[in-house]
């Protein structure tokens, strides 16, 4: 009963328009005044308890970096040594622009960042080189939403603190899978680009690849800072976000001279910006999940799907339905905070370890924002290009499969994900 | 006079989210300095960069309701006829300003009844009075609620056929429509702008 009512004012909020946040806090907080004993102080106290987290603390410092990475000649840099290293391959350019996004990804943590960086400078570059449009279009369209698995990942920070796991174990479980997408995504242009007729071109020398590698050395930094730090277990996955944002600001302050001391604080005040929304976002989200826990609706639903006989194959195949659906209308925290608290319980008691179970819901994401009817990087790419939605669905179907392809592999293999943690923390 | 206070608000919001965020890094990056280079962790800095981060998210969030930057599901508010929109708007901004107001005014009781009374005190960061940083919730919460009653204010007066705001698509489109006529002449200056925009729309997160 007191569940119906959670979610029937939760809908009712969200498809008047209310913004997400305020839909699940006030969903909450009116159904734990009607049902429960739990004083409103108390409620109203947990929106500051909830999200003191020093894990949490990590995404205003990953996002600050993202955007001062993003403002200035990073990304331009990236492309050039993407081109220098793969760009003689049949299918060359397209190749560079996923090539690139990958990196650019792992530098600046933001999806639609990659889309709009790498986009809006590959794109007339693939049609000038003699690509069909649709090539241009779906690389950039799909390429861009590998962002969110690749580390530093946002989403994974929220799922980490949400399932209580370890967010550098996390984010090292995204590295393969990210990496295997984004190969796999690139054999697909190779292959179509050589039906299409291009020839491999004579590759660039040695010496003009190192070049253009110590052009973009200080961006790459960014990556061995995060990753390598990580994986050498010198930071914690916070303080990797506080040495990356600073490192972030000397490369576009002092070294790439992007952003001038006086427009510092508009890029601080922009990023406090992002970071509010989905700190608001998880602090509301974060009351509605502690409400669902106390209601005990996780073990019901546990215990419903091992009393029908479900197994683990099925449960992940349902949560990818599920999700698939959910992330093509809704932001990627606020599922995470929604869901993961319902479906974890049941994915442990299933035997799913929860870091794979974080990485198929965060593919599912990915897939969500390619997927119509409102996967945003469609709407972003269809932007930058001048294509309908309908079109840039289209162009993009290969890829999409392809990453559909990717998320059925980890989803059923769970070592693409665990055996790097695993190798690094042991088992 | 309404307008003095509209400026204040913005002004203490604007300068503590992004004093916060600056801050928060720079305490951040000083504790890991402190523990790889000279091997002692400055043990306030932690419970430090957690304050400063939420002071920051919070003021921004009020921030974020004046520039309508919070993520909202518009689908349905987009098909419908404008007279129904407006309804649907007002419903949906005066349940906002409920809720605000009420985590704003438990968060006083909470202060007063519960923090002051048992004398809360931070753990680590030299015995500071957790009142001072739990001030934050009513403070930011009063502030955006006081946002979202301009909006409310500005939607009254509007006429209804102006005023559905964009659909979330439009906007992205709108706002990369622009920049992808001038892209040849300068690519960069608007790649910032569609960034923001795009950001604004999803939240950074994707």
């Amino acid at each position: 009963m007191s569940v119906a009512l959670l979610f029937g004012i939760f809908l009712f909020l969200v498809l008047l328009g209310t913004p997400i946040a305020i839909c699940l806090g006030a969903a909450t907080f009116t159904t734990m005044m009607i049902f429960t004993d739990i004083s409103p102080i108390e409620i109203s106290s947990m929106m500051f308890e909830k999200i003191n987290h020093y894990s949490l603390m990590a995404i205003p410092m990953f996002i600050l970096a993202g955007n001062l990475l993003s403002k200035g000649s990073a990304a331009t840099r990236i492309i050039e040594f993407a081109k220098s290293i793969v760009g003689h391959l049949p299918g060359g350019l397209p190749i560079s622009a996923i090539f690139a996004s990958i990196i650019f990804a792992a530098v600046s943590g933001s999806s639609p960042a990659t889309v709009v960086a790498i986009g809006s400078i590959m794109f007339g570059a693939i049609i000038q080189a003699g690509y069909p449009k649709k090539y241009a279009v779906g690389t950039i369209a799909t390429a861009g939403s590998l962002g969110i698995l690749i580390p530093p990942s946002i989403v994974l920070i929220v799922y980490g603190v949400t399932a209580e796991v370890s967010i550098g174990r996390l984010f090292m479980a995204g590295v393969v899978p990210g990496i295997m997408l984004g190969i796999m995504m690139m054999v697909v242009t190779y292959i179509g680009a050589r039906r299409l007729g291009f020839k491999r071109t004579e590759p660039a020398p040695f010496k003009e690849r190192l070049i253009k590698m110590k052009d973009a050395s200080w961006g790459l930094m960014t990556i061995v800072i995060v990753i390598g730090g990580i994986y050498g277990g010198i930071f914690t996955p916070t303080e990797a976000a506080a040495v990356a944002a600073v490192w972030a600001f000397i490369i576009s302050v002092f070294v790439y001279k992007d952003i001038k001391m006086s427009e510092f604080f508009d890029t601080a005040l922009d990023s406090a910006k992002t970071t509010a929304m989905i700190m608001f976002i998880i602090a509301n989200a974060m009351l509605f999940a502690h409400f669902l826990t106390i209601e005990n609706i996780p073990q019901g639903i546990t215990e419903a799907l091992i009393e029908a006989n479900v197994d683990k194959y099925m449960f992940l195949f349902m949560v990818n339905i599920l999700l698939i659906l959910a992330g093509s209308f809704m932001e990627p925290s606020a599922i995470i905070m929604i869901m993961v608290p319902l479906l974890l319980p049941v994915a442990v008691a299933l035997g799913i370890d929860p870091i794979h179970f974080g990485i198929v819901i965060t593919i599912n994401m990915e897939l969500g924002m390619v997927s119509p009817p409102v996967g945003l990087n469609l709407f972003v790419t269809s932007g930058l290009t001048g294509m309908s939605i309908k079109d840039v669905i289209v162009a993009a179907f290969p890829w999409t499969m392809t990453i559909l392809a990717g998320l059925l592999l980890v989803t059923y293999i769970p070592e693409i994900a665990l055996w790097l943690p695993n190798l690094m923390y042991g088992g | 006079m309404f307008n003095l206070i509209s400026k204040t608000i913005g002004f203490i919001n604007q300068s503590i989210a992004a004093f916060g965020i600056t801050a928060g890094v720079a305490v951040a990056f000083t504790n890991v300095v402190a523990r790889y280079a000279f091997d002692a962790s400055l043990v306030w800095a932690t419970e430090l960069t957690i304050f400063l981060f939420l002071w920051s998210a919070f003021f921004g969030a009020a921030y974020c309701f004046k520039k309508d930057a919070h993520i909202a599901v518009t689908i349905l508010l987009d098909v419908m006829p404008s007279k129904i929109a407006k309804i649907m708007l007002l419903i949906s901004h005066t349940v906002t300003i409920i809720f605000l107001l009420a985590v704003a005014y438990y968060g006083i009781l909470y202060i007063t009844e519960i923090v002051i009374p048992f004398d809360e005190r931070a753990i680590d960061l030299w015995d500071m009075p957790m009142w001072i940083i739990y001030l934050v919730i009513p403070i930011a919460f009063f502030f955006s609620a006081y946002r979202v009653g301009e909006k409310i204010v500005q939607i009254i007066r509007t006429p209804h056929n102006e005023v559905v705001a964009e659909s979330e698509a439009e906007q992205v489109l709108a706002g990369m429509g622009v920049s992808s006529k001038d892209k040849d002449n300068k690519p960069v200056q608007h790649l910032n702008d569609i960034v923001k925009e795009v950001e604004k729309k999803t939240g950074g997160m994707l």
